[in-house]
């Protein structure tokens, strides 16, 4: 699904990743650790297509991913519908005036013809039916946060990029969300601090450590080992 | 229609205001729009100075000191500057209060979407504001002193900017990633 190779990548001067090299498989539901400004939300905006490296390659089944192609009309539409990110900060993705036209954003961008349907189907689904009318910013984080991902999810995507998607939940909401990710079979990475959930998010884990570098990229069932995720700097 | 009207009324009122070049006629429009308010005047009045007073007081000042010391004229152009950014604050607050923007918005998307994108602005520095007030209410334990409220208002500031722009550029970032196409 994604393949990157030899990626180097800095921002305002400063390495974020040096020769980096990862592949994606389609389905594989992935989790991914790392210590603050380890790069998790930057692997997942250059995922994106959001920043792009300095060198090295990064494709997209068979696209090259970079600013070039990405304006291309139709490769940048085929590439939008095909991979959705969740921001770690919820407040950049709400800019319209109500939760409908919120969710409604993306499909009507991407020209689908059903939209109504899917902006009621996944209000339902996250419980934001009550406050199709309201105004996104002003309701509080947690449903900010499933506002968010409805409006990911509306665009029935192949690839699911989610940065820190339960940080405002509440346990309940927490719960139906790890099932969803569950029942979905689709490519979903998730970043996340919550060693908690982080099992339950994916059977591949990958750890950056603080420079950027993967420190391990394999099963869910030896991740967690305290020595690993000391040296992650995740524990103490 | 009515609605659509009052928003060109607006931007047009907004594009007078900031290209008047000095205070007399500003104080002129601010006592207009204070009576125009009626019963909300004094408290959207407050509002609309305590966000001049947190976004353009402190700058201008400093540049104002600066003229004053190069012993150059500096009132005409602080008041200037300042009363500009009050009356057109004023003036946001007079029209997001009495008109349903979004409603006055529909005949385009992507004017509509711009214009959000800007009221959306102003509310959360709103709440912002209140946020940083807050933290400062709770953190002081005594009395802060007066170099304290500066150092504070000072990193306060800055960290206003930043953000803006950090939060402008995530912005396009999230509309980018959801479809949207220039
Ligand atoms: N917009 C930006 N411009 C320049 N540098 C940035 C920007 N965003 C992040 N960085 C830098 O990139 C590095 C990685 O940041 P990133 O946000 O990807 O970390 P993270 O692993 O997501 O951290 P966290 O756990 O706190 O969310 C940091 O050193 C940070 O300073
Ligand atoms: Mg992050």
């Amino acid at each position: 699904m994604f393949s990157i190779k030899g990626v180097t990548l800095k921002r305002e001067g400063s390495v974020i990743f040096e020769n980096l090299d990862l592949t994606i498989k389609a389905g594989e539901k992935i989790v991914l650790l790392g210590v603050n400004g380890s790069g998790k939300s930057t692997l997942l905006k250059l995922l994106n297509g959001l920043v792009f490296a300095q060198s090295g390659e990064l494709f997209f089944e068979d696209i090259a991913l970079s600013k070039k192609t990405l304006k291309e009309k139709t490769t940048n539409e085929y590439f939008r519908k095909s991979v959705g990110l969740v921001f770690q900060n919820i407040d950049a993705m709400l800019f319209n005036p109500s939760v409908y036209d919120e969710i409604a954003y993306a499909p009507r961008q991407l020209g689908f013809d059903d939209i109504d349907a899917r902006v009621r189907n996944y209000a339902e689904l996250f419980g934001l039916t009550p406050y199709l009318q309201s105004v996104p910013f002003k309701l509080s984080g947690g449903q900010k946060q499933k506002i968010a991902l409805a409006c990911v999810m509306s665009l029935s995507p192949k690839v699911l990029l989610l940065d820190e998607p339960t940080s405002a939940l509440d346990p309940a909401s927490t719960a139906k969300f790890l099932e969803m990710v569950r029942a979905l079979e689709i490519t979903i990475i998730t970043a996340t601090h919550n060693l908690t959930i982080a099992p339950m998010l994916g059977e591949r884990v990958i750890i950056l450590d603080e420079n950027g570098k993967i420190i391990y990229d394999g099963k869910s069932e030896s991740a967690y080992e305290i020595d690993l995720l000391k040296r992650a700097g995740l524990i103490i | 229609m009515r609605t659509k009207i009052y928003f060109f009324l607006y931007i047009g009122a907004l594009i007078a205001l900031s290209m008047q070049k000095s205070y007399e006629p500003l104080i002129f429009i601010f006592m207009a729009l204070f009576l125009m308010l009626g019963k909300s005047a004094f408290v959207l009045a407050r509002r609309a100075l305590l966000l001049v007073a947190f976004f353009s007081f402190f700058i201008t000042l400093s540049y104002s000191l600066m003229l004053y010391m190069q012993s150059q004229p500096f009132w005409n152009y602080f008041l200037t500057l300042n009363l500009r950014s009050l009356d057109m604050m004023y003036l946001t607050l007079l029209f997001t209060a009495r008109v349903n923007i979004y409603e006055a918005l529909a005949f385009s998307k992507e004017l509509s979407f711009l214009l959000v994108l800007s009221v959306s602005k102003i509310m959360t520095m709103q709440r912002v504001f209140a946020d940083y007030s807050d933290a400062l209410r709770s953190r002081r334990v005594k009395k802060p002193s007066r170099d304290q409220i500066y150092e504070y208002l000072g990193s306060a500031i800055a960290g206003f900017l930043d953000r803006s722009i950090q939060e402008s550029k995530e912005n396009f970032e999230a509309m980018k990633s959801r479809g949207f196409h220039v």
